[in-house]
């Protein structure tokens, strides 16, 4: 089995694909950005699906770098075919070697806070973008009705937008710039 | 009009998408009149955070580096000796806009390819101080920023996926807040 270490950091990437996403938010975003291309504004995708697998390697090697961990407690992953446990030639435990790969990963992906495993991303619920227009925003809702937004700011950051994306099914997450979701989380 | 990126079907390392979300720093000023923040007005330069090759700077509107070390605060508020920021202009400028939101200006800091030359293999996210700045009432909640007869009280919380940097000044009480997108989740500590 693969040892840990930083080679792992590229595999697994983010997507900023829409077609990346689940079904059903799949359709919605994907509804809500027709509207607002048709309605002159720009946006650019930052993140839609971040693997699970992806959460899984940057989660436990944070634990095993920065949280003492023991990397022979880390719990496997399906499809993740990684071995915590560095090994000494003769085959005992070599817990210098398990924890400075690991933390070659976390220095490698950048991880200054414990990532979550699960989150919207994970699931594939969730986008991050930023958003832009000019002047007045005549965009129409998912019942067809046209709203014009005059307000500003003319970004994600815009409240009468969020209602426009929700009623899409794309819900801002204000506390995240770029976030929106299928729940607001 | 989209732009021409945002509907293909494109795979990015994991790195670019992180510098790609952090291309926009966002300095939400939610009090009243609060003025334009500007780093020459407040008492950070900016953001030092994990980049593709090592840290990079997040810098605010008109500032550029001078070659001269800089302080940083560590995550215990600890003003920590230094970072080498490379003398080059800050790519892009400011754009202003107003954050209905929040009630006061918004800024969005374009992302600066300022070269950090540090020697420091734990990645390092944390605001760097504006040359005279002192810090006090340190902790892992942040610290209090003394410039001249200034002080203002900057602490950092997580949201969903991101850092945010609250800055408010003693005397004024305006209030600066500084976002930074993590490119991963974790779990909120902000209120
Ligand atoms: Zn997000």
């Amino acid at each position: 089995m693969p040892l840990s270490g930083a080679q792992w950091v590229a595999l697994y990437p983010t997507s900023t694909s829409v077609s990346d996403l689940e079904l059903d938010f799949r359709t919605s975003l994907n509804n809500f950005l027709a509207a607002l291309t048709a309605a002159g504004a720009s946006y650019t995708i930052a993140a839609t699906l971040r693997p699970p697998e992806r959460a899984y390697l940057m989660h436990w090697s944070y634990r095993v770098a920065r949280e003492n961990y023991d990397p022979r407690q880390v719990p496997a992953m399906t499809g993740v075919n990684i071995d915590w446990v560095h090994k000494r030639p003769n085959g005992s435990y070599d817990e210098t070697a398990s924890r400075s790969a690991a933390n070659a990963m976390t220095t490698s992906y950048g991880t200054v806070y414990r990532p979550s495993l699960t989150s919207r991303h994970t699931e594939g619920r969730a986008v991050d973008m930023n958003l832009s227009w000019s002047g007045t925003l005549r965009i129409r809702n998912a019942q067809g009705q046209e709203v014009s937004i005059g307000s500003t700011p003319r970004s994600g950051a815009n409240t009468d937008l969020h209602d426009v994306g929700a009623s899409y099914g794309v819900v801002k997450l204000v506390s995240d710039p770029p976030h929106w979701s299928d729940d607001g989380h | 009009m989209a732009s021409s990126n945002s509907s293909a079907i494109r795979r990015t390392g994991p790195m670019m998408v992180i510098e790609q979300m952090r291309r926009a720093v966002v300095i939400a000023v939610v009090a009243t009149l609060a003025g334009i923040a500007h780093a020459d007005t407040l008492p950070i330069v900016g953001v030092l955070a994990p980049g593709e090759n090592g840290p990079v700077l997040h810098g605010l509107p008109g500032w550029r580096s001078n070659g001269e070390p800089m302080r940083y605060l560590d995550e215990h508020g600890r003003a920590q000796c230094c970072v080498h920021i490379a003398p080059m202009p800050l790519v892009g400028a400011s754009t202003l806009m107003r954050d209905g939101q929040a009630g006061g200006d918004l800024y969005v800091v374009e992302f600066s390819d300022a070269l950090v030359t540090r020697e420091n293999r734990k990645p390092l996210l944390g605001p760097v101080l504006n040359a005279g700045v002192t810090t006090e009432r340190r902790s892992s909640a942040g610290a209090t920023l003394r410039q001249g007869d200034h002080r203002s009280r900057l602490s950092r919380c997580t949201t969903s996926e991101g850092v945010r940097f609250t800055l408010k000044d003693e005397g004024t009480s305006v209030v600066n807040q500084l976002y930074l997108p993590l490119g991963y989740d974790v779990t909120p500590s902000c209120r």
